[in-house]
């Protein structure tokens, strides 16, 4: 009789783990950036995005403006033309705060706050949206501003930033959700950046969802130069 | 007169929460209308660009016949724009933000909060703690189901 337990047992624990680990690890796609800026120039971006959040380097290959491609690896920034290595500059090392590592460890709806210096102020539910406020350790009060999530059926909805001073900065918006292989991705991201008493205004699109490929191992694991 | 200032009372606060209730609502939504149009032209370029499959900004840029567009006017793609404010969705303001044991150093030096900082160090060993035993149970379990069999 304890045989049949233990093998039950067992095969749950061996399957909960194979579930695990056939999670969400990859995801790419075609995106377009369309962006009005505060100096009243506009950009427009196209191309593919790839990343592998175990791998954690953030590949963009462009068509346009230019043919180039722009990898993001830790706290460096690397833009290749043909194959060749044009640029290296330092970026903050935010790979796992891009709405791509956080929809593959589906943590959108919280944006990646939890286990941060962020606390959780106040939730609270207004008509379908569920707002929580998120404010910074307060020895970190003068720097960072507070954050406010709304979700809305268990999804982000929108992010609101403030400075320090309570100011608002920026807001971003998630909008027509796809399913793709089972991952739910945002496939419009607006933004509204305030600067000067004006709004600016950025949208990206994605298309074209994959989520866990194959094909690409070259790309996910782009070889980068050793500095 | 006590009924009358209850009642002033309690019509100013449903005022007021409702002020704050729309204020908070506001946050959360914003002009269609005013992104559309601002975008439009990108639209228009985004078209072009699709139906001219390869073309960049630079050719656009030294051709004759498109010359005085609105094409020629879009900016190229530069690091810290990419990097920086975020249109790819990098957060400017994540500096520093990191996890673990890395994440306990933060705490300790920024916070200077040693209370603070035992927590983050006592949440990290007890996840420790029950990540071994479990693994430990887990493989004991396996081990006697095997040694049952032999």
């Amino acid at each position: 009789m304890i045989r049949p337990v233990i093998f039950i047992t067992l095969f749950l624990s061996v399957a909960a783990g194979r579930s695990a680990a056939q999670s969400f690890y990859r995801i790419s796609g075609d995106y377009v950036i369309k962006a009005r800026l505060a100096d009243t120039t506009s950009q427009l971006v196209m191309g593919k995005f790839y990343y592998d959040r175990n791998i954690k380097k953030i590949v963009y290959i462009n068509s346009f403006p230019e043919k180039e491609t722009w990898v993001t690896c830790d706290s460096s920034l690397y833009l290749f033309v043909d194959g060749e290595l044009i640029q290296r500059q330092r970026v903050p090392p935010a790979a796992e705060f891009t709405i791509f590592h956080l929809a593959l460890e589906n943590q959108l709806d919280h944006f990646g706050l939890k286990n941060t210096f962020y606390r959780i102020e106040k939730v609270e539910k207004q008509d379908d949206l569920v707002v929580t406020t998120w404010a910074p350790h307060k020895k970190l009060a003068d720097l960072f501003g507070k954050v406010m999530i709304s979700n809305k059926n268990r999804r982000i909805h929108g992010i609101v930033f403030f400075d320090h001073e309570g100011e608002l900065v920026k807001k971003q918006f998630f909008e027509n959700f796809v399913q793709a292989d089972g991952l739910d991705f945002p496939t419009d991201v607006v933004e509204i950046i305030y600067s000067e008493g004006e709004e600016h205004y950025r949208k990206t699109t994605y298309r074209n969802i994959r989520v866990n490929e194959w094909e690409h191992e070259n790309i996910y694991d782009y070889p980068l130069p050793v500095l | 007169m006590p009924m009358k200032k209850a009642l002033l009372f309690t019509c100013m606060m449903i005022f007021l929460g409702s002020a704050a209730w729309s204020q908070d609502s506001d946050l959360f939504s914003y002009d269609r209308d005013a992104v559309t149009t601002a975008l439009s032209d990108l639209d228009e370029a985004e078209s072009y660009v699709t139906g001219h499959p390869g073309i960049t900004l630079s050719e656009i840029r030294s051709s004759d016949e498109l010359s005085g567009t609105h094409l020629v006017k879009l900016s190229p793609v530069d690091g810290s724009s990419l990097a920086g404010e975020p249109p790819l969705g990098i957060p400017s303001f994540w500096w520093g933000c990191i996890f673990g044991v890395v994440g306990i150093a933060l705490v300790y030096f920024i916070a200077e909060d040693a209370e603070e900082t035992k927590k983050a160090l006592m949440g990290c060993v007890a996840w420790t703690v029950a990540w071994v035993v479990f693994y430990l149970v887990y493989w004991l379990v396996v081990g006697a189901t095997l040694w049952s069999y032999y």
